[in-house]
């Protein structure tokens, strides 16, 4: 427990003292950025240890973290210093404050109480996700180096695990459990922050005594981003229970679910019926994220039932603050120009800086919640100057923020290759409204309410006009995907390929886009400050709209759109979970209030949403069914249950060596002998797996980890991919070779000081290992289980 | 030599819950009392005022807690890291536990002069012996007996009797931190440029202890909207700058890249075997009633500060340098480091010093009517009840129920004869006579063994026994007479550095390498062949345990302190056996 009151605590403690910062950044919120703060402490504190740990400043360990979150109290110290209002601020956001801290506590002890029972850092991406973290946190030098690849440095978007880990530090939890507890975090901020976000749409728009409603849809939005899953669930369940109508079923896309008849395997559902009441099938909720074929349609509650530290995951906060930035910005009155740069420079800097940290974060985030703040700058500039004025003085505000933002995270750039090739159109199957629906429903159908209060005051010519001028939006994007696709010869194809219902899909994604920023057209023509609620929800479906016509080009060469759709829709998810979250809550109140019938719609639509709050509801019993061990938030706590002597191993490491050490294990390859003797490679897959996973628990370098995952960070180059396999001979050579000459001059080749001897390495290397303690020293042994070192001979001068 | 203490005289009591206090200047009673005499004399003869007197007296007590472990003391701590890579600094060969500090260098150059500490550390009491005299130039803003008492409390604060005349890096921390706020308190924003830039160097090139002071000092100045001035960023900034540059290239040793001390320090605080003893244990043994006491007189200001009452600048720059302190040592409690709790016992003294001033004015002033009775019961049934506490101690288990029966009611009554004294308002301030005892009781003891350099102290360790260096002259001797060299495993690298230092090359190597003579191995590793062990019991290093954290061993140690396990860091001696 005393590690996840630290963990806490130390969440807590930035947010306060980034509260002085948030009070200027965000000032029109209600609670004035309180429910935003801590991301934003996070960024502050960690773009400090990052860039003076970079300038050698800072040094390596806990001591680093901790000046850094010091020199976070001395910022907020000098802000509040020169912030004349913030004392009336503090007064006024003090009640608010205090309602997000409750809600995020909340929101952290349910996170930590449910992930208690699935703590293990194994399985899928969490080796990974882990590895990262630790580098973060013990590479001997700045930008981190990459511990799968002894010698390198990081190329990988790491700003999340560096944040995860200054509050692993800062709290003095270990990294097995900082990991766990991170995941806590994030889920906490991220309720944090849309429900301050949302509880401000809704003050905007009702003002102050519509304060329970905003209360109200601030709860509709938490729910809609962090509670409610894929309907898929609802055909799950029956399924699961023998109930299924093959009709219904074929209609949602989900005749996979099925059960399989005779002699058939695949496409069909070969598992016995539940007992339960929800569904038993190992991981059934899986499928929830793979609704539309050949992508990925992750949403916030799955990465959460998952575990995996991801980065879009570890962005949610982050992202949330860029939208909260890009409302204050909305909200205010003055012209935005390079003006205001000469008169408060902190301000730009700042907001470079948060900016600059959304790729730094998560790459994918960057263009549209950075594109979003321009909107908004821009929209607030148009209401003092005509368009053309509006772009420049947006331009000369925006331009020296960007400016920051890029140079500013300079040292990262400079290490980071993106695995993207550009962008192409999308040229395969579309897809189909059934799967749109079940994925994402309940967000599009509560975003779309917003329809119902945006023309209630405007004239009919207005709405056309802004009709007229928002049908662009789909258009461009339209005529751009014809154009692209036709040059490459593909366009023919690509249509014939979309399908009908691919094209329906596409139609009623771009209808809504423009209807939705029609609505805010005319809102914000009518200087209504709710405007903001469509105008969310429409670049959310552009989002949506924008994935089905385009993609970015990567190494998933046979699932093209595989990463733009899973990107793209999770920021969608983001998106209308916040307008939606607010539009349901306004559609019902003008319904009860002011007899509105258009916003009864709201109430099929809460249907709707209540059918997503299935996946929830039996996925969390499904993930933690059959734990018989106690709770804990240790991630590790399986390796010591289930292999002590790996345990051990890996806390001697941990303990023992310098973070400078580079560690030699088994690489991935199995090997086997030949029909002659001779050792062959049996199985040569890496990744997945638990290859590298003391570099993993530990962040200590190894030659090489994950082999693919590495092409996905360096490309898939010929000289990456040679330089990869030369490591692994390298590492295979320390295994199999014959003679003590050949396996020290492998490990002085690799810059090895240790190499372990484990349980996998005994099972990859079965029989082909030499005597290593007939030439090495044994640093550590646990049964079988060994560490072992280059002898050390130095002479040392003493006088 | 005269003085004279009014009594009585209620009219003329100053208000001391004011720093200042009530009368003049900051003038105590002893001091209107000397002037009083002096007067009535007609101004002949020498007089010496009881303050004057104290200040010696204390200086005196200060001084002499800490001169003793100058020459006595065995090498310690972070003081045995440091001294290692000061000595191997001093011979020119690179090693990390140089940490280029001002006053590590100036140890590595001592060490050019004699290889042994007390140089180091007597150059460190030079410093320290400064204190004092800062603490008396904070008069005005403390008071006469606050400033006096502040002084009293550091001076029996063990972990800085240990810290401030070891020779580790951080030999200069202490007196430069209360150097520094002499400093900000004297010349504010209008320091001349040469404090400035010399600040500015030494900050730059000082261990960790002056961070939360400074962090205090910039956060207070910038919440109220100061902004630093010209000179400040100029001419401390290039202090700081040439400081910053001076340890990059480590005093003229070589380049090391940029390093900033303090930052480095205070990460090792977290990382490195400073103490065996972590920083929570070190408090709880050592600097329990300064941090209780001081903690609730930081939390009374905290309060009144926050309820509207203005808190003064001085009093303010305190509270926050506590709290970024107590954040230091709440982060570090765990760690093996006591530099944390000495971070957090200076403001607290300097909070502690006025407090308690005001608190014995209050105390003298107390309605002792029935308190004069019951504070002895009280004090009588509280040793009743140690004497049973510690019988239990002595056994190690908790007596039966008769015995634990009985040590509730004797707890129960010492505490209703308390609350009786603490009902009445008037005779409340009585029980700070009590409380100072108990303060005492830990306090005292725990300080003057730490100056008399006890060997079993816990905050003394680990430790490099004498026996190491005998250990050294014996190999020496051997490989005189037989040639050879000195093979030391690579476990004891770190540990045989300093008392085997000035021993020629000596080879560090996981396996006997063929021209060993004398060999330093694991006991728990076999022989090396071809060699004898050399009789005796030989340790590289001596870790002494802390009690176990739970009040009956805590008690058994307070009565009897060598109870205490002590670790020695073995090691086999192997010379090799005649062809």
């Amino acid at each position: 427990m005393a590690p996840v009151l630290a963990f806490w605590g130390a969440s807590l403690l930035i947010g306060a003292l980034a509260l002085p910062i948030a009070f200027v950044l965000l000032r029109r919120l209600p609670d004035a950025g309180a429910g935003l703060s801590s991301p934003l402490g996070l960024v502050v504190a960690g773009y400090a240890y990052f860039i003076l740990r970079t300038m050698s400043v800072l040094p390596q360990g806990r001591g680093g973290y901790l000046l850094a979150v010091g020199l976070l109290a001395v910022i907020s110290a000098a802000v509040a210093g020169r912030d004349r209002r913030f004392r009336v601020t503090l007064g006024r956001a003090a009640p608010a404050a205090v309602a997000v801290a409750g809600l995020f506590t909340l929101g952290f002890f349910a996170f930590v109480a449910y992930r208690s029972y699935v703590p293990d850092i194994a399985g899928t991406e969490e080796p990974m996700d882990f590895m990262y973290l630790n580098a973060t946190l013990t590479s001997p030098g700045y930008p981190p180096q990459d511990p799968w690849l002894a010698g390198k440095p990081a190329s990988y978007y790491y700003f999340g695990y560096l944040q995860i880990g200054l509050l692993t530090r800062t709290a003095g939890v270990e990294p097995e459990q900082g990991y766990n507890l991170g995941l806590a975090y994030t889920f906490a901020a991220a309720a944090a922050g849309i429900g301050s976000i949302a509880f401000a749409f809704g003050r905007w728009a009702l003002g102050a005594r519509g304060r329970r409603w905003a209360a109200a849809g601030a709860g509709v939005a938490v729910l809609l981003l962090l509670g409610i899953g894929s309907l898929s669930a609802i055909f799950e369940v029956a399924a699961a229970h023998g109930r299924y109508n093959e009709p219904l079923f074929r209609f949602f896309g989900v005749d996979w679910l099925q059960p399989c008849r005779a002699g058939v395997t695949e496409g069909c559902r070969a598992v016995a019926r539940t007992t339960a009441w929800y569904p038993t099938e190992f991981w059934f909720w899986w499928r929830g994220s793979r609704i539309i074929p050949n992508t990925i349609t992750e949403f916030p509650f799955f990465s959460f039932l998952l575990g995996d530290l991801h980065p879009h995951v570890m962005a949610l906060p982050l992202v949330l603050l860029a939208i909260g930035l890009s409302a204050h910005v909305w909200r205010g009155r003055s012209l935005l120009s390079y003006r205001d740069h000469l008169r408060r420079p902190w301000i730009g800097l700042g907001l470079g800086v948060i900016l600059g940290a959304l790729a730094f974060q998560n790459a994918w985030d960057v263009l549209t919640f950075a594109g979003i703040l321009a909107v908004a700058v821009f929209v607030r500039d148009l209401r003092r100057k005509p368009a053309l004025a509006a772009i420049g003085h947006a331009a000369t505000y925006l331009l020296p923020i960007a400016a920051v933002a890029f140079f500013a995270y300079l040292p990262w750039y400079r290490d980071f290759k993106s695995q993207q090739q550009g962008i192409r159109p999308y040229v395969g199957a579309g897809t189909i409204p059934a799967h749109a629906f079940l994925q994402f429903g309940p967000l599009l159908l509560t975003a779309a309410l917003a329809l119902t209060f945006a023309f209630r005051r405007a004239r009919s010519g207005d709405v056309a006009n802004a009709a007229f001028a928002s049908l662009w939006l789909p258009l461009v994007p339209m005529l751009g995907w014809m154009a692209f696709a036709g040059a490459r010869g593909e366009l023919g194809g690509a249509i014939d390929a979309r399908g009908d219902l691919g094209w329906v899909t596409l139609a009623v994604y771009g209808l809504m886009v423009a209807a939705l920023f029609t609505s805010f057209l005319v809102l914000a023509r009518a200087r209504d400050p709710v405007a903001i609620v469509p105008a969310l929800a429409a670049v959310g479906a552009l989002l949506l709209y924008g994935s089905e016509l385009f993609y970015i080009k990567d190494i998933f060469g046979g699932q093209p759109r595989l990463n733009t759709v899973f990107k793209l829709t999770y920021q969608a998810w983001v998106l209308l979970s916040l307008a939606g979250g607010v539009a349901i809550v306004l559609a019902l109140r003008a319904a009860v209030k002011r007899r509105q019938y258009a916003g009864w719609l709201g109430a099929p639509v809460a249907l709707v949403v209540l059918g997503g709050l299935v996946y929830p509801v039996t996925s969390i019993p499904n993930r933690t069914a059959g734990r018989t061990v106690p709770t804990t938030i240790d991630g590790l706590d399986f390796l010591a249950r289930n292999d002590p002597g790996e345990y051990a191993l890996t806390r001697w490491v941990r303990d023992h060596t310098d973070p400078g050490d580079v560690i030699i294990e088994g690489s991935g390859r199995t090997w086997t002998r030949g029909p002659n003797g001779e050792p062959v490679v049996s199985n040569a897959g890496s990744d997945y797996t638990e290859s590298a996973r003391i570099s993993a628990r530990t962040g200590r370098a190894t030659p090489i980890g994950w082999f693919f995952h590495e092409v996905q960070w360096r490309g898939n180059d010929a000289s990456v991919t040679a330089e990869l396999e030369r490591r692994q001979n390298l590492v295979d050579r320390a295994y199999i070779a014959t003679t003590p000459a050949a396996v020290l001059q492998a490990m002085r080749d690799a810059g090895a000081t240790y190499l372990v001897v484990g349980t996998i390495e005994r099972s990859r290397f079965a029989g082909l290992m030499p005597r290593f303690d007939t030439f090495l020293d044994t640093a550590f042994q646990d049964g079988d289980t060994r560490i072992y070192r280059m002898p050390v001979f130095e002479v040392v001068p003493t006088s | 030599m005269s003085a004279t203490i009014e009594d009585g005289d209620t009219s003329g009591t100053p208000d001391l819950r004011r720093p200042g206090g009530g009368r003049q200047n900051g003038e105590s009673p002893a001091v209107i009392g000397v002037a009083d005499a002096e007067a009535a004399a007609g101004g002949r003869g020498i007089e010496i005022s009881v303050a004057a007197f104290a200040w010696v007296a204390l200086t005196a007590v200060f001084l002499a807690l800490r001169i003793a472990p100058v020459f006595r003391a065995s090498v310690s701590g972070a003081e045995l890291i440091h001294l290692s890579g000061a000595w191997q600094a001093r011979i020119g060969s690179p090693d990390d536990r140089f940490v280029p500090t001002l006053f590590q260098a100036l140890a590595a150059g001592l060490l050019h002069f004699s290889s042994s500490e007390a140089p180091a550390r007597l150059l460190a009491f030079i410093a320290l012996a400064s204190t004092p005299v800062a603490l008396y130039l904070l008069r005005p803003r403390l008071g006469e007996a606050g400033a006096l008492l502040a002084l009293g409390i550091l001076a029996f604060d063990a972990p800085a009797i240990n810290l401030g005349v070891s020779a580790s890096a951080m030999g200069f921390d202490i007196p430069l931190t209360l150097w520094l706020l002499v400093a900000m308190v004297r010349f504010q924003e209008r320091a001349p440029v040469a404090v400035l830039v010399v600040a500015g160097f030494l900050v730059a090139t000082a261990g960790p202890l002056p961070l939360p002071l400074l962090s205090a000092w910039a956060t207070v100045g910038l919440a109220r909207g100061r902004r630093p001035s010209n000179n400040l960023l100029i001419f401390g900034g290039g202090g700081l700058a040439v400081g910053v540059l001076a340890a990059s290239l480590r005093f003229g040793l070589g380049a090391d890249g940029l390093r900033v001390p303090p930052f480095d320090l205070f990460a090792a605080s977290f990382d490195e075997l400073w103490s065996t003893a972590t920083a929570g244990e070190v408090m709880a043994l050592y600097s329990a009633p300064l941090f209780a006491a001081g903690i609730t007189v930081a939390a009374v200001q905290a309060v009144q500060a926050y309820r509207g009452r203005p808190a003064g600048e001085l009093n303010t720059l305190l509270l926050i340098w506590t709290a970024f302190s107590g954040a230091w040592f709440l982060a570090a409690a765990s760690t093996n480091s006591a530099i944390s709790v000495s971070a957090v016992t200076m403001p607290l003294a300097l909070l502690l010093g006025p407090a308690l001033a005001a608190g014995v004015t209050a105390m003298w002033r107390a309605d002792w009517q029935y308190a004069r009775f019951l504070l002895p019961v009280s004090g009588f049934t509280l040793l009743l009840m140690i004497a049973v506490l510690l019988d239990w101690a002595r056994a190690d288990q908790a007596g039966d129920g008769r015995q634990q029966l009985l040590v509730a009611v004797l707890a129960l009554g010492s505490i209703v004869a308390a609350g009786i004294v603490a009902y009445d308002r008037r005779s409340a301030p009585a029980l700070i006579a009590g409380a100072l005892v108990l303060a005492l009781i830990p306090t005292v003891p725990g300080a003057l063994r730490i100056a008399a350099s006890a060997g079993d102290e816990p905050l003394l360790s680990p430790m490099s026994p004498r026996q190491a260096r005998e250990l050294r002259d014996l190999a020496l001797q051997r490989i005189g007479e037989k040639g050879g060299s000195i093979v030391v495993h690579p476990a004891y690298r770190d540990a045989a550095t300093w008392p085997f230092r000035d021993s020629g090359n000596i080879v560090v190597a996981s396996r006997v390498p063929p021209e060993a003579a004398v060999v330093l191995w694991p006991p728990s590793e076999a022989p090396p062949e071809g060699f004898t062990g050399l009789d005796g019991k030989w340790a590289l290093s001596r870790e002494v345990l802390p009690p176990e954290q739970s009040f009956l061993p805590y008690l058994r140690w307070l009565t009897d302190r060598n109870v205490l396990a002590i670790t020695p860091g073995a090691v086999a001696v192997y010379l090799r056996a005649k062809d």
